[in-house]
């Protein structure tokens, strides 16, 4: 399945207020990117204005998106998004704080490691000018969104695409992504440690507006299949849940310490128990611009942390990068490739066959034999 | 070279005690004692129940040595296995790397398997055999010890490549002193201990290795490579437990030598490689049989504790149990099936079935989340069936007088497949994953499926009467012996030659077999301890 994407930064915005640098030299950032079917459009939203977020919407085919970039750029930014037809579904994935812990212990779990903890408030951290590649012959565009932190020139970087077409990402772990999705992708480099034993986090929050009966899950997903990430059998799915119309972030269970996604590099990713209950949405976000405040949301956060007992800790590789998909509809399940089901048949088929044509000609030999010499006594 | 020749007795009147009278030419056959050695007097504490060559107590002694002599050869044969993730962190190889360390293992003995016990016949005697080889074992796990704590991962290689020269021949050197000492005794509960207690070893290796490898790195607070060089070093004390058994065989074999003046025996026939061109197709089927089928259970199982781990979700030591379930399964069922086989024969359906329920296993961890303790449990009494069932099968399509070659370039094909696919193995988890890799393994099955197949059909066809019920067998025989009996009436003098016409059993080729590789067997050995033959022998 293929579709042609659109895909624009800033859409409609005065040059004042977006190509220039705030005042703390940071950029106001969003990029929008639509995805048209044959009935609907997907809207995908992402910006770090305020806490960098994902919003997914869905749209009849006509639906335009309408920004008051004034009002989203101010305190009040309640519905400064919105769209020229009422949405059919929309939900938010909004990164809200970089947990750093510290693992004296060597546990890998950032509720059993049991000591020092600091965090990032991404709502707060000033973001530099997207990066936006666009190749519309590929059907694709990828923005990353970097921000710059301590001496050693150590970032923090979201990295985005978004694809027109259904494939896998070429570097482990080769995650499968649909046009009805884009992949990001959370990467650590050189970034400033502060224990001895400093090890990663992350939380996020996923906010749709509340239905009955329907109830934001998790769900691991055991797979026979790790032809994609070799020695990875899980999936994670974080979804919106619902029946009609559903959102998903979902993920494989490793990250990476270093760039080349080598399977030496690969390193456990730990997911923890959905907190529901009373969830904050940053003020500062699409995901407030968006929802607002006045309808009833259901929100959920969720933590992840990245690196596994005996893997050294972040400063060994001083690198970490993570990988993930979201996008509307069901989580894509992998599918048996081609070449099992092949391998598959002729060893099940070959034997068979052998089996079936000698036992007929082995029973012929007899009966002519018998018949060709009589025995003699 | 007087003093390596064993203590072996064709002649009682023949005496070279300490005078050197042995030629270095002569060789072993069988073993037969002169006189009761326990009869004989000797003075001083030599003649105690202990020192007394000929008294069950030292005997027992020996049997300990015998045992404690592969000990050390196992024990380090699958360090890397029991070390595989943190081999792989500290020394920072993939997955193909590390597991070339296993095929520096089997490269040399694709040649060795011919030359190991041959050698040991003729040139270095056993004595001076065993040690030679014990020193390789040692030089190789200290090199290999010595590559992990500099950091150098060639210098492992090369040190595996060095214990694998010693690690296979040391094995028949075990089996030909296990013969000499207890030949007409003890000798089957002999071999199985043997075969237990080196089981034990690979056990204890993949049960302790771990527990040592974090105790390193506490008592010395060392880590990384440093860590696991210094692991490696305590693994190599088995290699010298492995020497100074092999010193203190070859000083009491030579000492029982010299006190009860034994004798040698005669020449045993060598290996003529262009006996090679003669083997039939069946013959090859067989090789195809045995090389995909081992292929998918050795290097699987060099593979396994990484994936139990992350498909099954197993602690490391769990995952390190139910992968030694394969041996500890094989060292208990290979007697009592090879006993099995032996009594009903039909020796090619087994090899189907063994086949065929070892796809089943490996489907079962391939496709389903179930329990792999079944599965592997399974495995290991699948793969001790088909050993017992598949290598006597080769007596019956070869000629008596090559069966030595025959066995020999079966192995070398053995050991060739291993080392390449375990090469390949260790890139398809890499780049394709486990699933793959078990596709990879049913298919080999599936071609050792076919084989086994095309086989029972080239019997049928031929009528090599491979596939004989164990009564059906008997009637052969006693057809056979008619046959020689008319023969040998009507030969008279000539009769002695019926002799290579007498008709064989499976453990009559078995032995023949293993005579040639080094192992001398008394005619009476019998199926349940062939079975259970090591590595080196029958696999």
């Amino acid at each position: 399945m293929s579709n042609e994407l659109h895909m624009e930064v800033n859409p409609n915005c005065t040059e004042d207020l977006c190509r220039l640098a705030n005042n703390d030299s940071s950029y106001n950032n969003l990029v929008h990117v639509r995805a048209d079917g044959q009935d609907d459009s997907i809207h995908y939203l992402w910006s770090s204005i305020g806490a960098p977020t994902f919003l997914v919407v869905r749209t009849e085919l006509s639906s335009q998106l309408q920004i008051d970039w004034t009002a989203l750029l101010s305190n009040e930014s309640a519905n400064s998004i919105t769209f020229s037809s009422p949405p059919l579904f929309a939900f938010a994935v909004t990164f809200t704080y970089l947990w750093e812990y510290n693992d004296p212990k060597d546990t890998g779990n950032i509720h059993t490691a049991r000591s020092n903890i600091s965090y990032y408030r991404l709502e707060s951290l000033s973001w530099n000018d997207f990066n936006f590649n666009a190749d519309y012959n590929k059907s694709m565009g990828s923005f990353s969104l970097l921000n710059h932190l301590g001496a050693n020139n150590g970032s923090l970087q979201f990295l985005l695409e978004a694809y027109g077409t259904d494939s896998r990402s070429e570097a482990l772990p080769h995650l499968l992504y649909t046009s009805d999705s884009m992949q990001c992708q959370l990467k650590l480099d050189s970034f400033p440690t502060k224990y001895r034993a400093s090890r990663f986090a992350l939380e996020m929050l996923m906010v749709k507006v509340k239905e009955p009966n329907e109830y934001m899950t998790l769900e691991e997903h055991q797979s026979i299949d790790d032809e994609y990430t070799p020695g990875i059998f899980k999936a994670i799915h974080y979804s919106s849940g619902g029946q009609n119309n559903s959102g998903y972030m979902s993920w494989k269970p490793v990250c990476y310490a270093g760039p080349h996604h080598t399977l030496e590099e690969d390193r456990l990713v730990q997911t923890y128990n959905l907190q529901q209950g009373v969830v904050r949405i940053p003020i500062n976000s699409i995901a407030h611009a968006y929802f607002g405040s006045d309808l009833m949301l259901e929100a959920t956060t969720l933590n992840i942390s990245f690196g596994m007992q005996g893997d050294g800790f972040f400063h060994s590789t001083k690198y970490l990068d993570w990988n993930a998909v979201i996008g509307y509809g069901l989580p894509p399940r992998d599918q048996l490739s081609m070449l099992v089901i092949a391998v598959i048949t002729t060893g099940v088929g070959l034997p068979s066959a052998l089996f079936l044509l000698g036992g007929i000609y082995v029973g012929c030999k007899r009966v002519t034999k018998k018949q060709t010499y009589p025995a003699i006594d | 070279m007087p003093e390596t020749e064993p203590l072996l007795v064709s002649s009682p009147s023949r005496d070279y005690g300490s005078d050197g009278g042995a030629s270095p030419n002569k060789r072993r056959v069988s073993a037969v004692r002169s006189v009761d050695p326990s009869q004989l007097e000797i003075p001083g504490c030599g003649g105690t129940l202990c020192c007394h060559p000929g008294r069950w107590m030292h005997r027992f002694i020996m049997l300990v040595l015998m045992c404690l002599l592969g000990f050390g050869s196992y024990f380090c044969y699958d360090n890397p296995s029991a070390l595989q993730d943190d081999m792989k962190r500290d020394l920072r190889v993939s997955t193909s790397e590390f597991m070339s360390l296993y095929s520096w293992y089997s490269w040399p003995n694709v040649v060795l398997c011919f030359f190991g016990g041959f050698m040991l016949d003729s040139v270095f005697g056993i004595r001076v055999g065993t040690v030679v080889f014990a020193l390789f074992v040692l030089f190789g796990q200290l090199v290999f010890a010595l590559g992990a704590f500099l950091d150098k991962f060639w210098l492992m290689q090369a040190g595996r490549f060095l214990f694998g020269t010693g690690g296979e021949s040391l094995a028949v050197a075990q089996n030909t002193y296990a013969v000499t000492w207890f030949k007409g005794k003890e000798l089957n509960m002999v071999f199985g201990l043997q075969l237990s207690i080196a089981r034990v070893g690979s056990t204890a290796n993949m049960n302790l290795m771990g527990p040592v490898y974090d105790l390193v790195g506490r008592v010395f607070d060392l880590d990384g490579y440093e860590q696991l060089g210094i692991a490696l070093f305590f693994a190599a004390a088995t290699c010298v437990m492995t020497l100074i058994c092999a010193l203190l065989l070859g000083f009491f074999d030579h000492r029982a030598n010299r006190i009860l003046r034994l004798d040698e025996g005669k020449t045993a026939e060598a290996i003529h490689i262009t006996d090679v061109k003669d083997f039939g197709l069946a013959f090859w089927m067989l090789c195809i049989i045995c090389v995909s089928f081992y292929v998918a259970i050795f290097p699987f199982i060099g593979l396994g504790v990484m994936f139990f781990e992350s498909k099954f979700g197993f602690t490391k030591s769990n995952a390190l149990a139910v992968n030694g379930i394969v041996y500890i399964i094989s060292a208990v069922a290979s007697p009592l099936l090879g006993f099995m086989v032996d009594r009903v024969g039909r020796n090619i359906t087994w090899v189907i079935i063994a086949i065929v329920v070892t796809m089943g296993c490996h489907a079962t961890m391939a496709f389903t989340f179930l329990n792999p303790f079944i599965a592997m449990s399974v495995m290991g009494i699948s793969y001790s069936l088909l050993a017992s069932a598949l290598w006597p099968t080769v007596a019956y399509v070869i000629a008596d007088h090559q069966l030595g070659t025959a066995y020999g370039i079966m192995q070398a094909i053995q050991n060739l497949g291993l080392a390449v696919i375990a090469l390949v193995c260790g890139s398809v988890v890499d780049n394709n994953g486990y699933l793959i890799l078990e596709v990879f393994f049913l298919g080999w099955l599936a071609l050792a499926l076919v084989a086994a197949v095309l086989l029972y059909l080239i019997d049928s066809g031929r009528g090599l009467n491979l596939n004989l019920s164990a009564t059906g067998r008997a009637q052969m025989v006693e057809e056979l012996e008619r046959e020689e009996r008319a023969k040998e009436e009507a030969l008279g003098d000539y009769a002695q030659t019926a002799d290579l016409l007498r008709p064989r059993s499976n453990f009559y080729f078995r032995n023949r077999y293993l005579s040639r590789l080094g192992a001398k067997l008394p005619e009476h050995y019998n199926i349940y301890t062939s079975a259970l033959v090591r590595r080196s022998l029958l696999q």
